[in-house]
């Protein structure tokens, strides 16, 4: 049995404020998922994919519209207190805290939320403010934190019930690189504990750190289950190369380099695009042997993966 | 009521809900003065019962809409929908707890009378101290009631406002609910205020207190009414927040 389970389903919202005028957005299309128990699965898609509303529906806090879904096999419709004793939910962001409240209030009374006796939720609340890092800010107020922090409170509130199972939605949104680091650490600390963790994100490099699967979503529709390795090889594949300075000769003789696609060149300026990670080691390599010295490479973005494995434009920046 | 202690927490860190029992010593005050110097002796009762009754019902209904919106704003409230304690059970909690503190009210009203006026007995003091703890259970389930409106409405403060003075007078907290017209008169009965404010006047007269247990019994059963009506409105609330989607809107 998968821990998670979706079958075909779907959510429609009604926007619009008045009852006749309201128009339909079909923000999940009849989703189909599973997440293997001790999985960390991740859910890739750019904004308003549907991550969020999948990850709404599996913490029961909204209902699908056709569909069913189940967590460690308990419906999210019909038996949501026996789900909810079984997950932890962490949003990204700045929100989902009391901002007046300490870092050891907020769990607390999160504790208290989960019905975990007093004493379990004081001892679990201060291991907690431990694992994640807080613990000289234990008694200071959230509203003097900074997004890092706050994230990383979201994740011991995500954690005060011990769930078996956690949805993690943009847990990283807002960090710093060293605290994402660490985040990535944590959630590989967490597959070692046994549990099932469902990861939404729109950061391709995150996915393929921390994840053992990941299911591609755009539009409310599932594009497909990949590994790891694929997203990388993606990434590999439609990497950039950025330099100033260069030499119109050395254009030349780059745009002749064998995987090199497309190269747009401005007063010195080149944007190298390939589509083999062979073609971004040789025109690095032609570019420092003919001595330029400002040059990067670059990732492509979620939405250029998009367009070139799925044919998927969505016209907007992710 | 999950959590007391954890509410506890919330509340004391929100200065805006203490603002009534700040102001409860000068209502006290004024209402004192006004009685005492147009020599309305038997208005005392009046004077004196008012402030913490407005007190009781405007923190009370503050934190009724207060909570649902700030968890909203907070986006703390997707969470806390999700959390295997009833949000009815959330907000329950919370609005006891503050109308719990709001009977400080009382304390300060005597302690204004004491100092600055004369002292006014408890001539039935065991009539009155059951008479504010069921004004209290009362006015915890009206105010739940009252937060299931709030949650559905995007001008909860217009709304806060709007509930209080108004009931102030047909609960005959400020004046005798026999100054209203006849036919508002019948309208007053269903309000617990009506009940609680007369049985705690009584209370505080010299003879007996006529029909107490039926009074008081009366002030519990709106109580319990409301707060089953508020139980199945929270619980609606949140069936249509969940199948909307408009658990984060502000």
């Amino acid at each position: 049995m998968d821990a998670v389970e979706v079958r075909d389903l779907t959510r429609i919202y009604l926007t619009g404020k008045r009852r006749r005028s309201k128009e339909e957005v079909l923000a999940l299309d009849s989703v189909g998922l599973g997440v293997e128990t001790g999985e960390v699965h991740g859910l890739l898609g750019p904004n308003g994919a549907g991550k969020t509303t999948l990850v709404k529906i599996l913490s029961t806090a909204l209902l699908p519209t056709a569909g069913s879904a189940s967590v460690m096999g308990h419906d999210v419709v019909d038996e949501t207190e026996e789900v909810r004793k079984r997950i932890g939910i962490v949003f990204g962001g700045e929100r989902g805290l009391y901002h007046r409240l300490t870092p050891r209030r907020i769990l607390r009374y999160w504790a208290a939320l989960y019905k975990l006796p007093d004493e379990i939720g004081i001892t679990r609340s201060d291991e907690l403010i431990e694992r994640v890092g807080l613990s000289q800010w234990a008694d200071r107020r959230v509203e003097t934190f900074s997004r890092g922090m706050k994230q990383r409170l979201h994740l011991a509130r995500g954690l005060i019930a011990d769930p078996p199972v956690l949805f993690l939605d943009e847990p990283t949104t807002g960090m710093d690189p060293v605290s994402a680091h660490d985040f990535r650490d944590l959630v590989a600390d967490l597959k070692a504990e046994g549990r099932t963790v469902l990861l939404t994100t729109h950061d391709m490099a995150e996915a393929e750190a921390v994840c053992d699967r990941i299911t591609l979503i755009d539009q409310g529709t599932i594009l497909g289950t990949k590994t790891p390795k694929t997203v990388a090889e993606w990434m590999g594949t439609l990497e950039r190369v950025e330099a100033e300075d260069v030499p119109a000769e050395l254009i030349t003789r780059i745009r002749a380099v064998d995987g090199v696609t497309h190269i747009e060149a401005d007063e010195g300026s080149v944007v190298v695009q390939t589509n083999h990670p062979q073609a971004v080691k040789d025109a690095l390599k032609l570019l420092v042997d003919g001595g330029v010295t400002s040059l990067k490479t670059v990732r492509p973005s979620l939405e250029e993966v998009y367009l070139h494995v799925f044919g998927r434009d969505r016209g907007m920046s992710v | 009521m999950v959590g007391w202690r954890r509410q506890w927490d919330l509340v004391l860190n929100t200065p805006g809900y203490w603002t009534s029992i700040l102001m409860n010593p000068l209502f006290a005050v004024v209402f004192l003065a006004i009685m005492s110097n147009a020599g309305r002796d038997d208005l005392l009762a009046f004077a004196v019962l008012a402030p913490p009754f407005m007190t009781m019902w405007a923190m009370s209904l503050l934190i009724s809409g207060e909570a649902v919106v700030r968890d909203r704003e907070f986006g703390v409230l997707e969470a806390t929908l999700a959390a295997p304690t009833p949000y009815g059970s959330v907000t329950l909690g919370r609005i006891g707890l503050v109308t719990t503190i709001s009977m400080i009210g009382f304390v300060e009203s005597w302690l204004v009378a004491l100092i600055f006026f004369d002292p006014i007995p408890i001539v039935h003091p065991l009539a009155f101290a059951a008479g504010v703890v069921a004004s209290a259970f009362a006015m915890t389930g009206t105010a739940l009631g009252m937060s299931a409106l709030f949650v559905r409405s995007t001008q909860v403060r217009r709304f806060q406002n709007a509930m209080s003075y108004p009931f102030y007078v047909l609960g005959g907290v400020i004046v005798p609910i026999e100054f209203l017209p006849e036919w508002i008169q019948p309208l007053s009965k269903v309000i617990f205020l009506s009940w609680s404010t007369d049985l705690l006047r009584d209370s505080l007269a010299v003879g007996p207190v006529e029909g107490f247990w039926f009074r008081l019994a009366m002030v519990v059963f709106l109580g319990a009414a409301a707060l089953a009506v508020g139980w199945w409105a929270v619980g609606k609330m949140e069936d249509r927040v969940r199948r909307t989607g408009e658990v984060a809107f502000t």
